[in-house]
């Protein structure tokens, strides 16, 4: 579904990600794990063009995306969730999630169905997005993701700065999107413990390269990936 | 009565030309010095339309045609390299840029065309609104304002791309996100903004007149409206506009035109000092 061949980044002299291979499968739900300042928002921020790739190849369904403006990638049906959400602080809740299904109409009972996965938006609709606190504010950006009806949802770092109750909160949600077989996951997250219940599989990234990848159960046995990022001795 | 009267009027066409500025530079952060010389080139068109013997709706389609022709000229080519900038370097281009674009306009208007005048008389008596005659041209004007900024606000209340304009103000990459095509989205607004210029023209062509020199004060006004309404506040535009055609109005009668300009000026320095995000300002925009 989506692959990512040989990719750098770089900041003007300062490259961040050094040659990473990603390829996620239809309904994959795969984790881009390690430590903050790793690499994983640089990696996901080219892949969905809001930063230039210095060299690679990236794939959606097989058709090259590198160099395409963000808003074809998105309509291409590659929805990215920034860890800063990048909301409409302004709109209501409602007018956030209608943007998300831009340029088009959301189909009938969308919203309602989305919002079914996060009732704390219920009933704050017709609220400005601005006035919602850091986790209702993490399901709208969800939300509205979803409402581009995605085939690929790129979350990065779902749970910072929620305390650990909405965390837990937006990861049932994610639970029960992890069971939509028709929609591709992919999750950035520091938090390893979590995104390992969670995901089928995960690449660890350190210093802008892949360290190591499997699936969640081999990594959650690594002993490097026990002491590095689970906290067990 | 009469001057508050007179100085809605005046409002609603400052409101007029207040929002194509303040729409730009909430999308773009692009601060178009050059937004009064749009209006100088749409009331130059005109005038220049009417000595060539055409009709007058010919002439005023042809002004606001003009004005958004040249806004879009502008925004395809010009203002290209300032969009790859962000933040504060796109602000700080795009007045230098747009600077150099309003002496260029200054100058070709004025050696080509000095002593062109827009001017458009109604024919018809004085009408009489709340006890005060009010001259025709007037009313027509302010039915022109109304109607525009009414078509605007729906537009952006209610289109699905009005949305999405609305959206890019709020959050540029968030936009993005959601699928919004940022240059078009800029095209659009742009045009949409010289069309208002071009309207501003037409309103000001019916109350007095746009000649070749008018440019610099009509983006001075335009700017003050929209530092007090807030930079990219349209409701706040709509507002200040009013508020300040009412100052302007009064001030103009008691203490003289002269310093008029300097009172208006004084308004927007007080705004940006005691509230900096405009009238209606909240927190962040």
């Amino acid at each position: 579904m989506l692959r990512v061949e040989d990719l750098y980044v770089a900041y003007g002299d300062i490259e961040v990600v050094h040659g990473i291979d990603v390829e996620v499968a239809p309904g994959e739900v795969v984790g881009i794990i390690g430590s903050n300042g790793a690499g994983k928002s640089s990696l996901l921020r080219a892949v969905c063009g809001l930063h230039p790739a210095r060299s690679g190849e990236i794939r959606l369904a097989g058709r090259s995306i590198i160099g395409d403006p963000t808003f074809r990638i998105a309509r291409a049906g590659l929805t990215y969730v920034p860890a800063e959400r990048r909301l409409f602080p302004d709109m209501t809740v409602l007018d956030n999630l209608l943007m998300g299904a831009y340029p088009q109409r959301p189909a009938p009972g969308r919203v309602d169905e989305v919002v079914a996965l996060f009732p704390r938006l219920q009933e704050r609709r017709r609220q400005a997005a601005g006035t919602l606190s850091g986790g209702e504010q993490q399901m709208l950006a969800i939300g509205r993701a979803l409402l581009a009806g995605p085939e690929v949802l790129v979350l990065d770092e779902p749970s910072t700065g929620l305390a650990p109750a909405l965390a837990d909160e937006v990861y049932a949600a994610l639970r029960i999107l992890r069971d939509d077989r028709d929609l591709t996951l992919i999750l950035a997250e520091q938090q390893v413990g979590r995104a390992l219940a969670l995901v089928d599989r995960a690449y660890v990234i350190e210093q802008g390269r892949v360290r190591l990848q499997g699936t969640a159960a081999e990594l959650r046995d690594d002993p490097d990936v026990q002491r590095a990022y689970l906290g067990i001795a | 009565m009469a001057i508050v009267l007179d100085g809605i009027v005046f409002g609603l066409q400052l409101s007029l030309l207040a929002v194509g500025l303040t729409l730009i530079y909430g999308l773009g952060g692009v601060l178009n010095l050059a937004h009064g010389q749009l209006v100088v080139v749409a009331g130059i068109a005109g005038a220049v339309t009417i000595s060539a013997g055409a009709a007058i709706p010919v002439a005023v389609v042809l002004a606001v045609a003009a004005a958004a022709a040249l806004a879009w000229l502008l925004d395809a080519t010009l203002l290209r390299p300032v969009y790859r900038l962000t933040g504060e370097r796109r602000v700080l281009l795009s007045l230098l840029v747009t600077l150099g674009v309003a002496f260029l306009l200054d100058g070709i208007l004025i050696t080509t065309h000095p002593f062109t005048a827009l001017n458009l008389s109604v024919p018809g008596p004085a009408i009489d609104i709340l006890g005060v005659r009010m001259r025709s041209g007037s009313v027509v004007a302010s039915i022109i304002a109304v109607t525009a900024l009414a078509a605007v606000l729906a537009f952006l209340r209610l289109s699905r791309f009005g949305r999405a304009v609305r959206s890019v103000i709020q959050d540029e990459e968030g936009a993005a996100l959601c699928g919004v095509n940022l240059p078009l989205t800029r095209t659009v607004v742009f045009v949409l903004s010289g069309v208002m210029a071009g309207l501003f023209a037409i309103t000001q062509g019916l109350i007095s007149s746009v000649g070749a020199t008018s440019g610099l004060d009509f983006t001075i006004l335009a700017l003050i409206v929209t530092v007090v309404g807030g930079l990219g506040r349209v409701s706040g535009a709509l507002v200040a506009g009013l508020v300040l055609g009412i100052v302007h109005a009064v001030s103009s009668f008691y203490i003289g035109a002269f310093v008029t300009f300097v009172i208006l000026l004084g308004v927007a320095m007080l705004t940006i000092l005691i509230r900096p995000t405009g009238i209606f300002g909240g927190g962040a925009r």
